[in-house]
């Protein structure tokens, strides 16, 4: 575990240092075109399904087999249990991340080569966004799924049920992936600025935080992203607290 | 925790869930060092009352003290010594007893003793190669045994068992029976038992409380739910001599199947035998006893809220 974390560490290092030192080689410096949008979107978006799908289970599974009565029968503090789950979660999501990070970078710079030159950079190919641009867009993804699993996990907590999670968490991901745009879409065709009303929201926070494609800039929306967070992780530790431990579903 | 107080009391206990009020007002002391029994039937809110001691569940209103401690704190540090055997106990079925034993250890942090787990198994009867048999493959009666052993962990002073015979066959129920009395024995250890089985209760406990739809019903030692001791008689005519008893001042219970019950200070039964002999009534039949806890049990529920 120690070993792959320092290999994880070294090659991001490696990465970052390669594109510092050597800003002029931009095929290799940059990213090939479409990279980031491809593996960030597609990351940042699985991301907030499997944050809510994990979550969900890790903590409703728990109710419906009395292993939080388990758990905390000998006085171990409930908050102690839910702060650790987590906690475990963001840890495998983070290392999910960075996996998936790593893979895609492999095979972005392997799909940046024409066949005809092996080791050579296809320039022709070469992105603007830098390494470093898409490290801080997955690193703002990863944020957002930690706001996701907090959301999966208050709303199992308050349900006592791991459909309950489930359902309504992935209810309100798909309503913000589908109703957003079109409320947009419709406000726009009204004259009536839907967006200005939806960029506040959860969805709005996260998703102009990762793709940092808002007027306002992408640093604007850190605050009340962690802020969401913040709320989701609370509300499910005062949930726990104030719950009884036992099944939602019977 | 001082000698005199008591090991878990209870005080204004209510715990509603939605229109139904599963525990009502409930006060209740449990003197340390006794072997306290809960009983009632089912859905009385024996297993409810004992949740929310566990801290499983929270109460509606009322406050709990634990070992002498009470509020958040306090009753979490008491709950480390306190083992519970509460609904179906939780462990990993491809796990050996033995290895299910040890992950609940770290768990709960009561050490790494593994001459405790032998020990414990010890106890309940797993010891051997019952200890190295998949949770997933024991009997139903090896699977209860393991739940009290991992109840045992820690050595705490305080043991709560919720229905321990449960669902098993008869050689089961005498088996975890003999288990509970070994356990009993020395009285250094607090010990409820809740069941709705009077024998199991009246074998083993000298303190009981009864439980019907929320309501506590009666809480004291078990020969004052017993009442005092009483004399059955059968006569020649059964319905004067009760007539002739009570105008002497003795208090007759006519209903009973044994005859003539009548409430008798041990020493001065044979007053009943010159009344009657007197009034020209001969007996034919006299034994006596103390009621037993299931007339005590029938006579305090018949008066329970409906």
């Amino acid at each position: 575990m120690g070993l792959a974390a320092a290999a994880i560490a070294f090659g991001l290092a490696g990465l970052l240092a390669f594109q510092h030192f050597a800003p002029d080689l931009a095929g290799f410096a940059t990213t090939p075109a479409d990279y980031p949008a491809a593996a960030v979107g597609a990351l940042s978006s699985l991301g907030v399904f499997l944050a809510v799908v994990l979550s969900s289970i890790v903590f409703g599974s728990d109710f419906a087999s009395g292993a939080w009565r388990a758990l905390t029968a000998r006085g171990t503090a409930r908050w102690q249990v839910g702060i650790a789950k987590l906690l475990l979660l963001a840890s495998i999501l983070l290392v999910f991340w960075i996996a998936s990070w790593l893979v895609a970078a492999v095979v972005g710079l392997v799909a940046g080569q024409p066949p005809e030159t092996p080791g050579g950079v296809n320039q022709a190919n070469a992105g603007t966004a830098g390494w470093g641009e898409t490290l801080v867009r997955l690193g703002a993804s990863w944020l957002v799924a930690l706001a996701y699993l907090g959301l999966g996990a208050v709303l199992t907590t308050s349900g006592r049920s791991t459909a309950f999670g489930l359902g309504v968490g992935i209810g309100i991901v798909l309503v913000e992936l589908w109703v957003y745009p079109l409320a947009g879409f419709l406000g726009e065709a009204l004259g009536f600025p839907v967006e200005d009303y939806t960029r506040w929201t959860l969805r709005g926070v996260t998703s102009r935080f990762v793709n940092g494609e808002d007027d306002l800039g992408r640093w604007v929306f850190l605050a009340p992203m962690l802020g969401y967070a913040a709320l989701c992780w609370g509300l499910t530790l005062y949930g726990l607290h104030r719950r009884n431990l036992t099944s939602g579903s019977g | 925790m001082t000698g005199t107080s008591p090991a878990i009391a209870a005080s204004g206990l209510t715990k509603r869930f939605g229109r139904v009020q599963a525990v009502n007002d409930v006060t209740l002391e449990v003197p340390a060092g006794s072997v306290f029994g809960l009983l009632g039937p089912n859905g009385s809110g024996k297993t409810t009352l004992l949740s929310l001691l566990a801290g499983f569940l929270r109460p509606t209103s009322g406050s709990i003290e634990l070992l002498g401690m009470a509020g958040a704190t306090g009753l979490r540090e008491a709950r480390r010594n306190i083992g519970w055997l509460i609904d179906r106990p939780l462990f990993w079925p491809n796990l050996s007893c033995h290895n299910n034993l040890k992950c609940l250890q770290g768990i709960y942090s009561t050490g790494a003793d593994g001459g405790e787990l032998d020990l414990l198994l010890e106890t309940v009867g797993l010891s051997g190669d019952a200890a190295h048999r998949k949770f997933a493959n024991c009997s139903t009666g090896m699977k209860a045994r393991l739940g009290i052993a991992a109840a045992l962990l820690g050595d705490p002073d305080v043991l709560v068992l919720d229905e321990p015979t449960n669902g098993l066959d008869p050689v089961g129920i005498v088996e975890v029976r003999e288990l509970i009395n070994t356990l009993c024995s020395g009285g250094r250890r607090t010990i409820i038992l809740a069941s709705h089985l009077l024998n199991e209760v009246e074998q083993v406990c000298d303190h009981v409380a009864i439980m019907r739809r929320g309501h506590l019903l009666f809480s004291g030692p078990v020969a004052e739910l017993g009442g005092p001791p009483r004399v059955a008689v059968r006569t020649t005519d059964d319905g004067k001599a009760a007539q002739l008893l009570r105008a002497a001042g003795w208090q007759v219970d006519e209903d009973s199947p044994n005859g003539l019950e009548v409430a008798s200070p041990q020493g001065r039964e044979w007053e009943i035998t010159r009344d009657l002999a007197n009034a020209g009534i001969y007996i034919s039949e006299m034994r006596s006893g103390s009621r037993s806890l299931e007339a005590g049990f029938m006579e305090v529920t018949a008066g329970g809220p409906d």
